[in-house]
C-alpha cells in the first residue's frame, strides 16, 4: 500500500525554495481554506448590499412579524420590529467593509512611505520619522477612540483613519527593517550595476518580492481588528447608530430579549461576529506560517 | 571600448577598530578596443576592488577612470545610469549577485528588457537562446534562482551580462567553481563573444594559467599594486618580477607575511630580496612601476 507523508518543509534550508502547497502542513491548509471562506462571504454580502437585490429591505418594520424564529422565509429570523436579520446582517457588512479597507490603506501606504523613508536614508530620516511614531505608537487606542467619540461624535470612517493611524508605526518599522536588511545584500550592487533605477529596486525587489506577503499578512489581521473595534463600538452603542444596521448594534438590541427565550436575535449576529473574526485572524495566521514570516498581531 | 584607469587609489577602513587596508594603490591600466586584461593576484590582492571601481560600483578614494574617455568617476549616479549598458559585471559571488526570490527567466527578462523593447515572444525565445548559449538547459528557465547550483549560477550570471550585449565586461573569476568541460566552454563563449562583437574585457583571475588563454595582455598585482605589466607572451616567456615567476612555478612554500613598513611590500616573501643578501634599498625605497623593455613594466629595483 502507498503511504503518503505530510511533510512541512520551510524555506530555512539556506534559502532553498519550495513551493508553497508543499510547505503547507495541513493545519495551515484548514486555517487558510476557512480563512478564505470568511473573505469570501463577506465580499459577497458587501457586494448583495450594494446593489440592495436577493434581500428584504433590512429596515423595513412590519409589526405583523415581529419575533418570527428562523424559517426558509426569514433565514435568521425577525426582531423585535419585525426586520429581517438575515438581510441586515448581510447589510451590516456596510458598516465596517469599506472603513476597515480604509484603515488597511492608511497604515499600508504611509507604512511603506516611512518605512522607506528611514530604510533608505537611516541617518537623516530615521531619528525624526521613528520618534513621532514611536509617539502614536505609545497612544492607548481604544481610549483614544473614546475620547474622540466623546469630543467629536465622528462617523466610522473617522475613527477607522484613526486606527489606520495608529498602526502605521508597525507596517513602517517593518518595512525599514527589510529595506535595512537588504540594502547591505550584495545583489543590490548587482541590481545597481545592472543599470536598475533606486525606485525599480526598491518597488520591485524589496516591497513585490520580499515584503508583499507581510503587506498582505498584516493586511488581513488588520482587517479582523477593524471588525473588533466597529462592532465593539457599535455594541456600546457609540459607534454605527440605529436604524443602521451593524452587527454589534444587532448584538446590543438583542440581548434584552434573550432570556425570553427569543435567542437568535442576539446569538445569530453574535457567531456571525465570532466567525469573521476568527477567520481573519486564522487566515493571518495560516499565511504567517506558510509564508515562515514572523508578523505579530 | 577603451578603458582606462589613472592612478586608483581606495582604502577600505572597518569602522570600530580604524582597521585599515590599502585595497588598491595607485593602480594604472589600459584595456584596449576588443581587447582582455588579465588580472591576476592571490586571494585579498584586490583584483575585484579594481573591477568594481571600474564600473563605478563603488567609488575610488582618488584616481580616474575613463570609458572611451568619459570620466565615470565623475558623474552622478543618475547620469551614469543610462550608460551602464555599455559595461557589465560577471560576479564572482553569483549566489548573491541575484534575487534568490526570481524566477530565472524572470531575472533574465528583467535585463534584457531593460535598454531594449521586445515584444513577449521575442523576449521568450532571446531568454531561451541566451539560456543554451551558456548551456543551461531550457527546462531550468521555470526554477527559483534559490534552487540552482553554483556553476548554474555562474552561467547564469553570465548569461544576464550577455543579455545587455556590452561593450566592456568586467568577468570576475567566471570560470571558477565550474568544472573542466564547462570551463572550457565558457572560455570559448567569451572568446567568440569578444570576437563576434569586439567587446573589451578584463579577466579576473587567481589563475595564470586560464588567463594565459583568454588575455591579451596581464597585469599582476599583489597586495594592491601592480607588480608586472605586460604582454601575455612577454609574461610567458620572460617573466622578471619575482612574484610573477612564483605564480608560474607555485610550489616553493612561502608563508604569507604581513605587509612590511615602507619599501617594496613583497620583500617579506621575495626569493631575489633574500638571495642577494637583504639590501636596504628594498627597505627603504618603494618600487615604483618603470618599463624596463618596450611595453613590459616591473616594479622591482633587481628585476
Amino acid at each position: 500500500m502507498k503511504r503518503f507523508y505530510f511533510e512541512k518543509e520551510t524555506t530555512d534550508r539556506g534559502g532553498f525554495y519550495v513551493p508553497l502547497y508543499r510547505r503547507a502542513s495541513p493545519v495551515d491548509a484548514v486555517s487558510i481554506g476557512y480563512g478564505l471562506f470568511v473573505v469570501a462571504y463577506l465580499v459577497v454580502f458587501f457586494i448583495i448590499s450594494l446593489t440592495n437585490s436577493f434581500i428584504k429591505d433590512p429596515m423595513q418594520v412590519d409589526i405583523g412579524q415581529m419575533f418570527m424564529s428562523p424559517s426558509f422565509e426569514h433565514l435568521f429570523g425577525t426582531d423585535f420590529l419585525g426586520r429581517d436579520i438575515f438581510s441586515r446582517i448581510v447589510k451590516g457588512t456596510e458598516a465596517f467593509f469599506l472603513p476597515g479597507l480604509l484603515c488597511i490603506a492608511i497604515s499600508t501606504l504611509f507604512g511603506l512611505g516611512f518605512g522607506i523613508l528611514a530604510g533608505y536614508y537611516p541617518r537623516y530620516c530615521a531619528g525624526a520619522v521613528f520618534y513621532v511614531l514611536n509617539i502614536v505608537d505609545s497612544i492607548p487606542r481604544f481610549i483614544f477612540i473614546l475620547i474622540i467619540i466623546i469630543l467629536f461624535n465622528p462617523s466610522i470612517y473617522v475613527i477607522m483613519i484613526f486606527v489606520g493611524i495608529t498602526s502605521i508605526p508597525k507596517t513602517a518599522s517593518y518595512i525599514k527593517a527589510k529595506v535595512e536588511l537588504l540594502k547591505k545584500n550584495r545583489f543590490m550592487e548587482a541590481s545597481r550595476a545592472l543599470g536598475l533605477s533606486q525606485a525599480t529596486i526598491i518597488f520591485k525587489h524589496i516591497i513585490w518580492i520580499y515584503s508583499k506577503t507581510v503587506l498582505i499578512i498584516q493586511a488581513t489581521l488588520r482587517m479582523g481588528e477593524s471588525v473588533l473595534i466597529e462592532t465593539s463600538l457599535s455594541y456600546l452603542g457609540i459607534g454605527v447608530q440605529e436604524p443602521a444596521p451593524s452587527w454589534g448594534n444587532m448584538v446590543a438590541m438583542g440581548k434584552d430579549f434573550f432570556f425570553q427565550g427569543k435567542m437568535w436575535l442576539s446569538t445569530v449576529p453574535a457567531v456571525i461576529i465570532l466567525m469573521t473574526i476568527m477567520g481573519l485572524y486564522l487566515l493571518g495566521d495560516g499565511l504567517n506560517s506558510l509564508y515562515n514570516e514572523k508578523v505579530s498581531r | 571600448m577603451l578603458v582606462e584607469a589613472e592612478h586608483l587609489y581606495k582604502r577600505f577602513t572597518e569602522k570600530r577598530t580604524k582597521r585599515a587596508a590599502d585595497a588598491c594603490v595607485d593602480v594604472s591600466l589600459v584595456i584596449e578596443h576588443g581587447k582582455t586584461l588579465g588580472l591576476v593576484g592571490e586571494s585579498g590582492c584586490g583584483k575585484t576592488t579594481v573591477g568594481r571601481i571600474l564600473l563605478r560600483l563603488i567609488d575610488p578614494d582618488s584616481g580616474s577612470v575613463l570609458l572611451d574617455s568619459c570620466d565615470v568617476t565623475r558623474l552622478k549616479e543618475n547620469q551614469l545610469r543610462p550608460m551602464r549598458k555599455r559595461f557589465q559585471m560577471i560576479f564572482q559571488e553569483s549566489s548573491s549577485a541575484f534575487n534568490p526570490r526570481m524566477k530565472v527567466s524572470d531575472a533574465l527578462k528583467e535585463s534584457l528588457r531593460l535598454y531594449r523593447r521586445y515584444k513577449p515572444r521575442e523576449l521568450k525565445s532571446r531568454a531561451d537562446f541566451l539560456l543554451s548559449r551558456v548551456n543551461l538547459s531550457r527546462g531550468s528557465a521555470e526554477n527559483f534562482i534559490g534552487n540552482l547550483s553554483g556553476g548554474e549560477l555562474k552561467r547564469l550570471d553570465i548569461a544576464r551580462a550577455l543579455s545587455i550585449e556590452p561593450e566592456f565586461i568586467v568577468a570576475d573569476e567566471p570560470l571558477a567553481l565550474l568544472d573542466m568541460s564547462i570551463q572550457s566552454q565558457i572560455a570559448n563563449l567569451l572568446l567568440d563573444i569578444q570576437r563576434e562583437k569586439e567587446i573589451s574585457l578584463l579577466f579576473i583571475s587567481h589563475d595564470l594559467r586560464m588567463v594565459e588563454m583568454l588575455s591579451h595582455s596581464v597585469a599582476v598585482m599583489y597586495m594592491g599594486r601592480i607588480l608586472e605589466y605586460a604582454r601575455i607572451s612577454v609574461i610567458r616567456e620572460r617573466p622578471l618580477h619575482p612574484y610573477t615567476r612564483y605564480l608560474w612555478n607555485p610550489e616553493t612554500a612561502s608563508v604569507l607575511a604581513g605587509l612590511p613598513e615602507g619599501g617594496c611590500v613583497y620583500r617579506s616573501r621575495c626569493g631575489l630580496y633574500e638571495e642577494s643578501g637583504s639590501p636596504t634599498r628594498c627597505i627603504r625605497e618603494t618600487p615604483v612601476l618603470i618599463e624596463k623593455e618596450k611595453g613590459h613594466l616591473v616594479a622591482c629595483h633587481f628585476a
